[in-house]
């Protein structure tokens, strides 16, 4: 989430906390018998507190579950996901010793954990500009999940309209309309021929460059296209344009605008999964963390001492 | 106001009239015909045709008496010599260009040119006609345009962008070669008409006439011959010619008891008058599937339910009423379920309107209906016994469940209701056609029968729309306790028709029950509180690129700060888990600044959607959010009506009363339109309460853009 | 008509169910947390599976303790306490259901940990249990050195429950202020060895042995740790070589090296004081020595010398010391003959005194008695200084011995304390914290408590294993 002024509050509880943790940790070191140890008095508080906070981050992911339930809203559960669960850092770190745990399941669990924060900072990170760049550069976003139906649904429409201003294929396109899930879509009712039907005196290049050049973007926007660059692109309409009769330069243009959607759409889905990737990482990290980290409290609290 | 007295006489009677009435006005209130052509009563009058010229005294030429106000003092004559002289030669002028007979004249023998000319005796005009004749034009498939037969009189110009606001029909050319166009003129049917058939119904002559639409026969069920039709008590008294003309648009069914009628949802276009038999009306649909199933719940759902912070909403809905269907009746809440018996009319809406059907009706016993069509049911309807009967059954059986229905009306005594039965009367409207006008004198107070009325504003920013108002409810009642000058105007959207209860039988029951007298001021007093506060948002705000998106209309928008959204959809997962798995917001849609507005209802002043329900199941609080309630039967109305894809067609599974046979209930798909409520069982809508980004946002759109709405410059804002 | 973009139109593409069914990406996340979370599972699993508790250790054990580690239950819980054992322990240390703490018992199988002090006070949270000092899975660090706190917790501010302690009260670390001087020093105590030991001169330039031969010696010549291998120079023993045993290899220096070995006399002193042990002035046992033991055994060793001697030469009874020596002028007295055993108690007589008087004498006090043999004071000499600690002199071989025992080449008298003060153990041991831990970067020697001192009471008696096992029953147990 974006962090902005109304974090301040929680950026200083959350300082606080970690100096008066350190403050803490100080006094405990120097007095502890034989140095800072997880199973002592102290450090089990700082572990106790640390894995309270990580369970409550974790949380976040049951609450989202339930996203009905008045349990506060959503945003003050993320608000401290982020903060508890930065601060949930420091206290395991004190509550090893700081030092990057000797066993092998304490060493897992500190890689785990140091890994699970990563990854949640470096989604914290992203998420403070990546929401801008898409505003900028998406403009005509969609819903992600959406973005292979909304995309079909694309090819639809160009193969509609260039059948409507140059006439119909008449068996040019093999697979037909991919239709199947897009057969909900029903041609626009409001949408006139441009032309009556028959194909225009003049209109064949514009379908020629449709058959070769659109729809296999449209198809299969692979990154080498033109079409797929706007800077290329604009040039590639433009020969075709002085080709084709003035009535059919705004089906041209149409077209061009579904080109420029497709290219939006593929930066989306790039875009989001960008801002999304570290979620692969943190996610599943994060419940292995919880698992051994109870693991890890049971064991270490059987045979503390 | 100015002095309201004017004192005229006419055809040597005085009478008063308030200034400002035209002659024309004042002539019908002493029941002195005029005859006219261009002017119809519920058009402005523009005096084209001549037709109503009268004479005054001391007036040096004839007037138009439908555009001429009266004056202090007039003296009027409308048959005088010269008036005479005057008609017939404009009458004969006209009809020399005019086919004869036209097409009207020919198939209804009442085209108003020549009926006017055969009062006159005018047989053939002494002027050549047209060097030949003029264009038709039948490229729309119902209507039918022969320019020889147009006189030019500009009603169908105002019933077009008047009434119906469609801005299709103008003139077109000068001189001679003037004639209707259409759009640029171009063909009827390659313009943008929509076949509304407004035009069509104020022509005066057969310039448009119906041509055989397809649907004016019915082709199931037992035709009629003539005579067996006019032995029918209700089509008494109706010419046989034009009988004979739609014989096609009624037949007769026998069914037998079980058999269903109608269903609700379908569309149709038939009413059914009740010959013989009882029928059943009821609602399938059924009335909880936004509600949580209530009962014997277990603990840990107990649990959750608290968790879940769901209650109803604890906000006295006033506004909850009997469940208004197409039929002289209203389901009761609780049991939707009444009985039609004989002589009743059902299916009125529908025919008339073209909505879907709002119930479900199954016969009871064997009987016969007569199912008619639209031509039919008008013809009916024009007629003096059936109307009373109509009315009578309204009066019997619904008008005190509508009453009733509003808290308002509740301490009302039954004789009193039988009173009011008795002084009521039942009026009829035309789409378009105003009911009152804003500054008028309030005499009256109405109650809904059927149709929609809309409530506008009229104010120096231009017409506000204030309210839909439907079948049950009632108005003008601000204008008879305060003041006596209507405040709003209120128009017909369709065929209405309105219980009037003139202002002595108010002010009576008033007398006679202040709790009423009370209540109704109350509901005044909010009514024009809220109108104020509309008004004031309207003001306060500048108008720009704002409007484009109609984001003013909005009262509440759902808006996702796009710089702080990860697009991780949570709204959409919140709404559905709030709403049985269904999300109620789609999050697509046009950006407005840095928001993206989210397709969820914005609550919209002038709710479209509400428009044409034929159930009345979506409606406002009083709060003013828009829900939908359960009752909905799916016919999807509303959601083609919402201009922003607010509404959505959710089927759920239910289980309901098999309505064909037994009284066994199966698992089924029951389409329900669903819009946001804005979780008002809930403190905050659960979408934002379960952002997780402070992303998501539910404002007034005034007060949030109050200040970038300043800002914005021309380049930044805007649709993308 | 262009292409318009209006909400409904947008809205209207999207299908209204798609959330319902998780996209790719979310198939994908879910996929991965399963497999996390197996994974985990997986191990805690197997490694529950084969009984190896491994993964739960909070670090490596120390290296005798090496073999426990795969089975926490050896040490943590497996043995309970019981008798009156059971209940001098704390509540919270107690094996329960779920806890499975250390146990003292299980320390106590094999090793003895004799209580420190049974008047020690013991404040609230002070824990008095092995491991309450000998933190385990600290890695290979010896668990012996543990922390000063431990120690400083009572030492620092020092009481007892009753009576009065001869402790310093306040020692709170090795340093000038926080330690003192070691006692014996402190309490300026006289060496009371009974021997007669003058430092400067056998260290002194240009010793000159009876035999005439000029040497240096070293104090390395007489003070060596005890399996020290090289052969002693003033010694006519052959040194022993306890590590070279045929077919085994050296080992690390035994805990002998820690300490010099007690100066002996044959190893170290009879290379020269040989001399001193001459008892017969008249050439009549060339090159034989009284031994260097208890006056019985020398007095037995003379009357055998001469009884020998006499029955090799019987002449010699003729002879009189005195008449053996001619003087010109002057006439030899008559020999007079005399018994055998007179004239051997009168030789061994003669050698006694030699001995007694002088040759013993140089080196040890000796109290004389009238009518019998005279008794050597026992030398005493203390084997260590220290009563509360341990210096170990082979972990300082690196410096020489005067480097500390400065004192020594000047010392004139047995009664000198050659024990070097704290200021010289100082100037390497200050400052440096020893937690025993991994702790590095320290520029000093470790200065903890638990380098020199010892909590336990070791003045007890050893304890053997009462449940040594066979090889292979042992990695059964701690497998």
């Amino acid at each position: 989430m974006l962090i902005d002024r109304d974090h301040r509050r929680w950026a200083y509880a959350t300082l606080l906390a970690t100096v008066a943790g350190a403050a803490t940790y100080a006094v405990y070191v120097r007095s502890a018998l034989d140095g800072p140890r997880g199973g002592s008095g102290p450090g089990l508080a700082f572990g106790v507190a640390g894995s309270a906070l990580m369970i409550y981050a974790g949380l976040l992911s049951a609450r989202k579950k339930a996203p009905t339930w008045r349990i506060g809203r959503a945003q003050a559960w993320m608000k401290g996901h982020l903060w508890l669960g930065l601060l949930s850092l420091p206290l395991i770190l004190f509550h090893a010793g700081l030092s990057f745990g000797h066993g092998a399941l304490t060493r897992v669990l500190m890689w785990l954990f140091l890994i699970v924060i990563l990854s949640g900072l470096l989604g914290v990170v992203l998420q403070q500009f990546l929401p801008r760049v898409m505003l900028q550069l998406v403009p005509m976003e969609t819903i992600y999940e959406q973005i292979p139906h909304v995309i079909a649904q694309l090819r639809v429409e160009a193969d509609q309209l260039i059948a409507a201003a140059c006439g119909p294929f008449h068996g040019q396109l093999e697979p037909a309309v991919q239709l199947g899930r897009e057969r909900r879509m029903q041609p626009s009712r409001k949408r006139q021929p441009f032309v009556s039907a028959g194909l225009l005196e003049g209109a064949e290049p514009l379908k020629e460059f449709y058959l070769v050049q659109v729809r296999p973007y449209l198809f299969d926007a692979g990154r080498g296209s033109a079409l797929g660059d706007p800077i290329k692109r604009a040039p590639l309409f433009e020969q075709v344009r002085p080709l084709i009769p003035p009535a059919l330069h705004e089906a041209l243009g149409d077209l061009e605008t579904i080109c420029e959607e497709r290219r939006q759409l593929s930066l989306q889905a790039r875009l989001h999964l960008l801002l999304h990737g570290w979620l692969a990482v943190h996610l599943p990290l994060s419940f292995a963390l919880l698992l051994l980290g109870g693991v890890h409290a049971v064991m270490a609290l059987r045979y503390r001492y | 106001m100015a002095d309201p007295a004017v004192h005229l006489t006419i055809d040597g009677r005085a009478t008063t009239v308030p200034a400002g009435t035209t002659v024309f006005d004042a002539a019908r209130t002493l029941g002195i015909p005029i005859p006219t052509l261009c002017h119809q009563s519920n058009m402005e009058p523009v005096g084209v045709c001549r037709e109503c010229v009268v004479e005054i005294e001391g007036a040096r030429v004839l007037a138009a008496s439908c555009v001429r106000p009266a004056e202090e003092g007039m003296v009027v004559s409308t048959n005088s010599e010269r008036v005479r002289r005057t008609r017939r030669m404009l009458i004969e002028l006209l009809l020399s260009d005019h086919p004869r007979p036209c097409a009207r004249h020919r198939e209804f023998g009442d085209c108003e040119l020549e009926v006017l000319a055969e009062r006159e005796g005018i047989t053939t005009p002494r002027f050549p006609g047209s060097p030949g004749p003029r264009r038709i034009d039948d490229s729309l498939p119902a209507i039918r345009v022969d320019h020889s037969a147009c006189i030019l009189c500009d009603r169908c110009i105002r019933a077009c962008t008047d009434v119906k606001s469609n801005f299709v029909i103008g003139r077109m050319g000068k001189g001679y070669p003037t004639h209707i166009g259409f759009d640029n003129d171009l063909d009827m049917g390659a313009s943008s008409c929509v076949s509304c058939g407004e035009c069509m119904v104020s022509c005066p002559t057969g310039a448009l006439t119906n041509t055989a639409a397809p649907a004016t026969e019915l082709t199931t069920g037992m035709k009629f011959g003539l005579d067996e039709l006019l032995h029918i008590p209700i089509f008494r008294g109706v010419s046989s010619q034009f009988l004979e003309k739609n014989q096609g648009g009624v037949v007769k069914r026998n069914f037998r008891k079980g058999e269903i009628l109608c269903r609700e949802g379908e569309f149709g276009s038939t009413a059914f008058y009740i010959l013989k038999g009882e029928v059943e009306v009821f609602l399938t649909a059924p009335l909880a599937h936004v509600k949580k199933a209530g009962g014997a719940l277990g603990f840990m759902s107990k649990l959750t339910s608290l968790l879940a912070g769901g209650r109803e909403d604890p906000r006295p809905d006033a506004s909850r009423r009997p469940i208004p269907i197409d039929g002289p009746v209203d389901l009761p809440l609780d049991h939707p379920v009444a009985v039609l018996g004989e002589g009743e009319l059902f299916g009125e809406m529908t025919c008339l309107n073209f909505y879907p059907r709002s119930a479900t009706v199954r016969a009871t016993g064997d009987g016969v209906v007569l199912e008619m069509l639209r031509n039919v049911l008008q013809i009916l309807q024009k007629n003096r016994e059936f109307k009373a009967q109509l009315e009578r059954n309204y009066k019997q059986r619904a008008l005190a469940s509508h009453l009733r229905a509003s808290p308002a009306f509740a301490g009302l005594g039954d004789d009193a209701l039988d009173e009011l039965k008795e002084r009521a009367e039942l009026i009829r409207f035309e789409p378009g056609g105003v009911i009152c006008r804003q500054g008028e004198v309030a005499d009256k107070f109405y109650l809904i029968r059927i149709g929609f009325v809309k409530v506008t504003q009229t104010h120096p920013g231009g017409e506000m729309v204030l309210a839909y108002l439907s079948r049950g409810q009632f108005f003008g009642e601000i204008g008879l306790l305060a003041g006596g000058v209507r405040t709003a105007t209120c128009t017909a959207l369709d065929h209405v028709e309105v219980v009037c209860i003139g202002v002595e039988d108010f002010n009576r029951m008033l007398e006679r029950f202040p709790e009423v007298r009370r209540s109704l001021e109350q509901t005044a007093r909010e009514r024009v509180s809220a109108n104020r506060q509309h008004l004031d948002a309207v003001r306060t705000v500048p108008l720009d690129d704002f409007l484009d998106q109609g984001l003013m209309e909005a009262q509440s928008l759902l808006l996702l700060d796009l710089e702080k959204c990860t697009r991780c959809d949570d709204c959409v997962r919140a709404c559905a888990s709030a709403h049985d798995g269904v999300t109620r917001l789609v999050r697509d849609g046009l950006r407005f600044d840095k928001y993206l507005v989210a397709t969820s209802c914005r609550q919209c002043k002038d709710p479209l959607c509400m428009v044409g329900c034929p159930v009345g199941s979506i409606r406002r609080k009083e709060s003013l959010e828009i829900i939908i309630e359960d009752w909905c039967i799916g016919c999807g109305l509303c959601a083609d009506q919402c201009p922003y894809g607010n509404i959505n067609m959710h089927p759920f599974r239910v289980m309901e009363q098999d309505p064909g046979g037994v009284a066994s209930r199966k698992a089924v798909l029951r389409t329900k339109a669903t819009a946001c409520d804005l979780c008002t069982d809930h403190a905050e809508p659960s979408c934002v309460a379960a952002c997780p980004h402070d992303a998501a946002h539910r404002v007034n759109p005034r007060e949030f853009f109050a200040r970038e709405l300043v800002q914005i410059s021309p380049a930044h804002g805007g649709a993308r | 008509m262009a292409r318009t973009r209006t909400t409904k139109r947008l809205a209207k593409r999207i299908e209204l169910h798609y959330f319902q069914q998780p996209h790719p990406f979310r198939r994908l996340v879910r996929w991965l947390t399963i497999a996390a979370l197996a994974v985990s599972a997986g191990w805690i699993g197997l490694s529950a599976a084969s009984k190896d508790n491994s993964p739960y250790s909070r670090g490596p054990l120390s290296t005798p303790h090496a073999m426990f580690s795969k089975n926490c239950v050896l040490c943590h819980g497996g043995v309970r306490a019981a008798g009156p054992e059971a209940n001098s322990r704390s509540a919270s240390l107690a094996t329960g259901f779920f806890r499975r703490p250390v146990s003292d018992p299980a320390c106590l199988q094999c090793h003895a940990g004799p209580a420190h002090h049974e008047r020690q006070v013991l404040d609230r949270g002070m824990r008095t249990d092995c491991a309450g000092c000998h933190v385990e899975h600290k890695g290979f660090a010896d668990i012996r050195l543990f922390s000063d706190r431990s120690c400083t917790q009572c030492h620092a501010d020092l009481r007892v429950r009753e009576g009065t302690t001869s402790f310093v009260k306040n020692i709170s670390s090795f340093s000038p202020t926080g330690h003192p001087e070691f006692a014996v020093l402190r309490l300026k105590s006289r060496d009371t060895a009974q021997l007669k030991l003058n430092h400067q001169a056998h260290l002194k330039q240009g010793l000159r042995l009876q035999d005439g031969t000029v040497v240096q010696m070293n104090c390395s010549d007489c003070h060596r740790p005890a399996n020290y291998s090289r052969s002693w120079p003033y010694g006519q023993v052959p040194p022993e070589r306890p590590g070279k045993s045929p077919g085994g290899s050296a080992g690390p220096p035994s805990s002998d090296a820690r300490h010099m070995a007690p100066v002996d006399y044959a190893r170290q002193c009879s290379g020269c004081h040989d001399r001193d042990l001459e008892f017969d002035k008249s050439g009549l046992f060339p090159g034989i020595h009284a031994p260097h033991d208890r006056p019985e055994i020398v007095h037995a060793f003379l009357l055998e010398q001469y009884r020998q001697a006499l029955a090799r030469n019987p002449r010699l009874k003729m002879e009189s010391p005195q008449a053996l020596v001619r003087y010109p002028g002057r006439r030899s007295p008559p020999l007079t003959p005399r018994t055998n055993d007179a004239w051997v108690a009168e030789r061994v007589r003669e050698a006694e005194t030699l001995l007694f008087m002088k040759g013993c004498k140089v080196c040890h006090a000796i109290e004389y008695a009238a009518e019998a043999l005279p008794v050597i004071v026992p030398t005493a000499v203390p084997a260590r200084w220290f009563s509360h600690a341990f210096f170990d002199h082979h972990a300082h071989r690196a410096l020489t011995c005067v480097a500390c025992h400065d004192r020594a080449p000047d010392s004139t008298r047995t009664a000198d304390v050659l024990l070097p003060g704290i200021k010289a153990c100082l100037e390497c041991h200050s400052g440096a914290k020893n937690e025993g831990t991994f702790s590095t970067g320290n520029t000093r020697a470790r200065s903890g408590c638990a380098e020199c001192h010892v909590y336990h009471d070791q003045t007890g008696p050893g304890k053997l294993w009462e449940g040594a096992r066979e090889i292979r029953e042992l990695t059964k147990v701690i497998r």
